[in-house]
């Protein structure tokens, strides 16, 4: 019989890590291992624009310009060329983003918290709450989206508090769900029940054990609905129903665009181009803030 | 599976009730009614008329049951624009043009999405499957105006291929191909990727492996086995699309000229039809749930292990 | 060294030379399967006995070219009647699986797919390979699976895989591997997943078809006491080799590699009075990462230096056609017998 004679195991002691591999570089190579850096960059400059519209944008975007409509995009005057009405595109592309990032992030806000909301509810009180709360969700579930923002935004009136308030209102499902699932699975697990053992109330189980530990969750769907976010806004100044004219929304500049796509190409392709890459952009980093925070989820 | 059934059924209807009640108060909560459906100049007598009509005076409770028993009998309200025609009527009448162009961007979309993502999940990680990959992330960014767009751009302008607005009528199918084409490369991509993923866990599977072990052909293999167990994924976002086809919809037909509903909602908003409006998307929620309704029966009836969970 | 066509000895039904199947993962090439030979006669049943991960499944799935995503056979012969199944082309290979070579695969629930019929799942081989109608095929489905004991056959056909126990949804598996009659079935670890009277119940059918058809058997198992009466050769693997193999009885009552010893070793035995079981010290080797030499010696009592160093032993022929790869036999190794295998 083979008895234990292999020797102890040596004792492996951590070598000591060269300079230039701890410090800053590390922190940020940690960080954003394998991050979609075109997408980074690219949400990066959305952003810069919105907040810098007036330093980057070369013209007014609003100004009306009779003498230089419609004029193909060159390098000399104006980049992107111009509108029916003489406005420079790239300006008011760059305009447009203050819209669409504003919208994006805000409607996200709204429908992030609400869903919050409902879920920590949902999850913790359960029993009546839980099943009212559940239908509530599903009739919402159930609704034609752009249709009843639609509607809704008709009634109330075309502004950008609108838009932000019906997108926001309309999407809270998506966290609801999710993170009431998460909820529950939280609040089956020891330390929960160690912290109500204690006798913690419920705000301070909330707050201090259930929140902290959904936020990932919450960071990851709010990522990938800020896309959604956005081509919901797009749709509906292009419907006519988003932000007022002369707002430079780009959705709105698809719009107008579609009267004079049989002679300037320039007017639809590159607003399209700048919605494609914002929620191109949220997707791919939502995708990645998935994979990294939480590796054992699969991926469609 | 009756019970299954039953058991659906009646959480729908409880989801359309919920619905119907959003219906109701989205008018009457967000601001005065009458002033929304009826222009600004609109004289005394015509806001009496349509006050008493409508009965916006009487207390709310009065006004719900009032509301139900039209909706039960199928009364919908004189649509506002249309010569006093019956909103239902109004609806009905657009309603074939929108059903044709959804049925047909819905099984474009279905069918290419299921042969992309088969071929490519026998495929993995080759230039085809990448490619697919990489077009379907993009297809999913792209808004379905702007494809739509793109499209008449290319077809229209350029090539002067195929017309660009228009209905089944005037224009007979082909007039239908680009509206469709446009609704379906939506939902390609994400069909595509489900497939595709789902394809991939079925094909580890061991099942799989003791299929081949039988000796049947790699066809065999692929298109009988690992196609029918991996469509059962598939038929849930089939589902959760549904709603965004409708979306979708109303901005396609809104590009194409397209007479369908969708066209119609936007075109009533405008001329604040309210009660065509209403009746849009009052059938529209319906329909989804229905939809979603026959989805999950059909996915009991595919997987025989659902049926018992229920 | 080895001549290159199989030498004509009608009993010989299957015929391993020098296999080596390699897994490409990110992390490195595995050796799952790294020289391994061996043979089937008519008839005879086989057992593969060895630790999880010694390469004996990966063996099985080499033969009928089953392998998983990243792994392939990087040399070696599989000679089956005349045909060489590691050049043979896809549809060559897909001719002999299910027709000459059946499979029954060790987790039942998981090896029937589970949204198609017992009979369609029993009946498709039969339509496949025999031409049969659907009707004709039911029909035989019935049959067969009254030869496998499952109870209303008739009933059966139109069940599905998760309506049926362990132990049933095992014998299904069986009806289907053997339902054209194939020379040999390879049966991978069919027991693990069934409790033990269904353990038995199971094996004791395995012996009654075998009779009834003369098919030969491969038997793979981690568990050598239930090799017992069934086998008539014993096959050894471990770390992806074949340490040794002959003659069912020999082996057991004489064991010459001293994992087999172990093995034998650490059965415990009912009625006999013990403080511990004995276990075999050390764990099984990390097939991308194996020790120099022979991949036992770091758990083995009598590792010798030459153990320790180069490439893992030679197979040495001893006596009465048993085989083993370790230095400690080499002056055991009868020449004139060594070629012939």
């Amino acid at each position: 019989m083979a008895r234990s004679t292999t020797p102890a195991p040596e004792l492996v002691l951590p070598q000591p890590v060269p300079a230039h591999k701890t410090g800053l570089v590390a922190w940020g190579r940690s960080v954003f291992r394998g991050a979609p850096v075109f997408s980074l960059c690219f949400l990066t400059l959305a952003v810069a624009c919105a907040v810098c519209a007036p330093l980057l944008a070369p013209y007014d975007p609003i100004q009306t310009n009779r003498t230089q409509t419609l004029v193909p995009p060159s390098l000399s005057a104006h980049l992107l060329g111009t509108d029916h009405l003489g406005r420079d595109i790239l300006s008011r592309l760059i305009y447009g983003a203050r819209i669409s990032v504003t919208v994006g992030f805000l409607a996200v806000f709204v429908s992030g918290t609400v869903g919050t909301l409902i879920a920590v509810v949902s999850g913790v009180v359960r029993g009546w709450a839980d099943t009212v709360l559940m239908r509530l969700t599903d009739a919402f579930l159930a609704l034609p989206f752009l249709m009843v923002a639609v509607l809704v935004v008709s009634l109330l009136g075309p502004s950008l508090v609108n838009v932000v308030l019906v997108i926001g209102l309309l999407r809270w499902m998506t966290y609801a769900r999710t993170i009431r699932s998460e909820v529950l699975r939280l609040t089956e697990m020891d330390f929960v029940r160690l912290a109500r053992a204690a006798g913690a109330r419920r705000r301070r189980l909330i707050v201090q054990h259930i929140l902290p530990n959904i936020v990932n969750t919450l960071l990851v769907l709010g990522t990938l609905e800020v896309g959604s976010a956005v081509i919901t806004e797009a749709s509906l100044s292009f419907l006519g129903l988003g932000v007022p004219r002369p707002l430079p929304s780009w959705g709105t500049m698809l719009a107008e665009a579609q009267t004079y796509v049989f002679t300037a190409w320039w007017l639809p392709v590159f607003p399209g181009i700048a919605i494609t890459l914002l929620v191109m952009a949220s997707n791919l980093i939502g995708d990645w803030l998935r994979d990294r925070l939480d590796p054992t989820r699969r991926q469609l | 599976m009756r019970g299954y059934i039953a058991r659906r059924v009646l959480q729908g209807i409880v989801t359309i009730w919920l619905v119907t009640l959003g219906v109701f108060s989205v008018l009457r909560l967000t601001g005065d009614p009458v002033s929304y459906m009826l222009p600004p100049d609109a004289s005394k007598e015509d806001r009496a008329r349509l006050i008493a009509l409508y009965g916006f005076n009487d207390p709310l409770w009065k006004q719900y049951v009032v509301f139900n028993n039209n909706l039960l009998h199928g009364r919908f309200g004189p649509s506002l624009r249309w010569d006093s025609r019956d909103a239902l009527e109004v609806f009905l009448s657009r309603l074939p043009a929108t059903l044709a162009l959804t049925g047909a961007a819905m099984s474009f979309s279905i069918i290419v999405g299921i042969v992309l993502g088969a071929v490519a999940a026998t495929r993995p990680d080759s230039l085809f499957d990448r490619v697919a990959k990489g077009a379907a992330i993009l297809g999913q960014s792209m808004p379905v105006f702007w494809v739509g767009i793109l499209l008449i751009l290319l077809f229209t302008v350029y090539l002067e291929w195929l017309p660009s607005a228009g209905g089944l009528d005037r224009l007979g199918l082909k007039g239908l191909i680009l509206p469709a084409f446009t609704l379906g490369c939506l939902f390609v991509a994400a069909h595509m990727r489900i497939v595709r993923s789902s394809m991939l866990d079925v094909l580890d599977a061991d099942y799989i492996k003791m299929v081949r072990a039988k000796g049947m052909p790699r066809r065999t293999v692929i298109w009988k086995h690992a196609l029918k167990n991996a469509s059962i994924p598939i038929f849930t976002l089939f589902a959760v699309n549904f709603a965004q086809l409708i979306s979708g919809a109303v901005v396609t037909e809104t590009i194409f000229a397209w007479p369908g509903v969708g066209r119609l909602l936007v075109d009533s908003v405008f001329v604040r039809d309210y009660p065509v409006a209403q009746t849009v998307v009052f059938f529209a929620a319906s329909f989804i749930i229905v939809i979603n309704i026959v989805v999950d029966i059909a996915y009991a009836w595919l997987d025989p292990r659902v049926r018992i969970a229920g | 060294m080895l001549p290159d066509t199989q030498p004509s000895n009608d009993a010989l039904l299957l015929e391993v030379r020098d296999l080596c199947t390699h897994v490409f993962t990110r992390r490195g090439v595995v050796k799952a399967v790294n020289g391994v030979s061996f043979q089937v006669r008519a008839g005879e049943t086989l057992g593969l006995v060895g630790e999880s991960g010694s390469g004996k499944t990966m063996t099985c799935l080499s033969i009928l070219r089953l392998l998983p995503r990243g792994a392939r056979i990087v040399s070696g012969e599989i000679w089956l009647q005349g045909t060489n199944l590691v050049t043979a082309s896809e549809a060559t290979v897909e001719r002999v699986r299910g027709k000459q070579i059946g499979m029954v695969l060790q987790n039942a629930l998981a090896a029937l797919d589970p949204v198609f019929t017992i009979g369609t799942q029993v009946g498709e081989p039969l339509v496949m390979h025999q031409n049969m109608s659907w009707r004709a095929a039911l029909r035989r489905v019935v049959e067969l699976l009254r030869m496998v004991k499952v109870v209303a056959p008739e009933l059966r056909l139109y069940s599905y895989p998760h309506e049926l126990s362990g132990g049933m949804r095992q014998r299904v598996s069986s009806a289907a591997a053997i339902g054209c009659a194939p020379a040999l079935l390879i049966a991978d670890e069919p027991t693990t997943a069934l409790d033990v009277t269904t353990q038995r119940q199971y094996l004791d059918l395995l012996m009654e078809l075998q009779q009834a058809t003369g098919m030969a058997i491969m038997f793979v198992t981690h568990d050598i006491s239930l090799v017992g009466n069934m086998c008539d050769q014993l096959a050894v693997f471990y770390g992806g080799l074949l340490v040794e193999y002959g003659p069912r009885q020999q082996v057991l009552s004489q064991p010459s590699h001293p994992y087999t010893a172990a093995l034998l070793q650490s059965i415990p035995q009912l009625g006999e009075p013990r403080e511990r079981l004995p276990s075999i010290a050390g764990e099984p080797p990390d097939l991308g990462r194996l020790p120099a030499g022979c991949p036992f010696h770091p758990r083995c009592d009598a590792a010798l230096d030459v153990c320790r160093t180069g490439e893992p032993p030679p197979v040495f022929t001893l006596a009465q056609g048993r085989q083993v790869r370790c230095w400690l036999r080499e002056q055991d190794h009868d020449r004139s017998a060594a070629g012939s295998l």
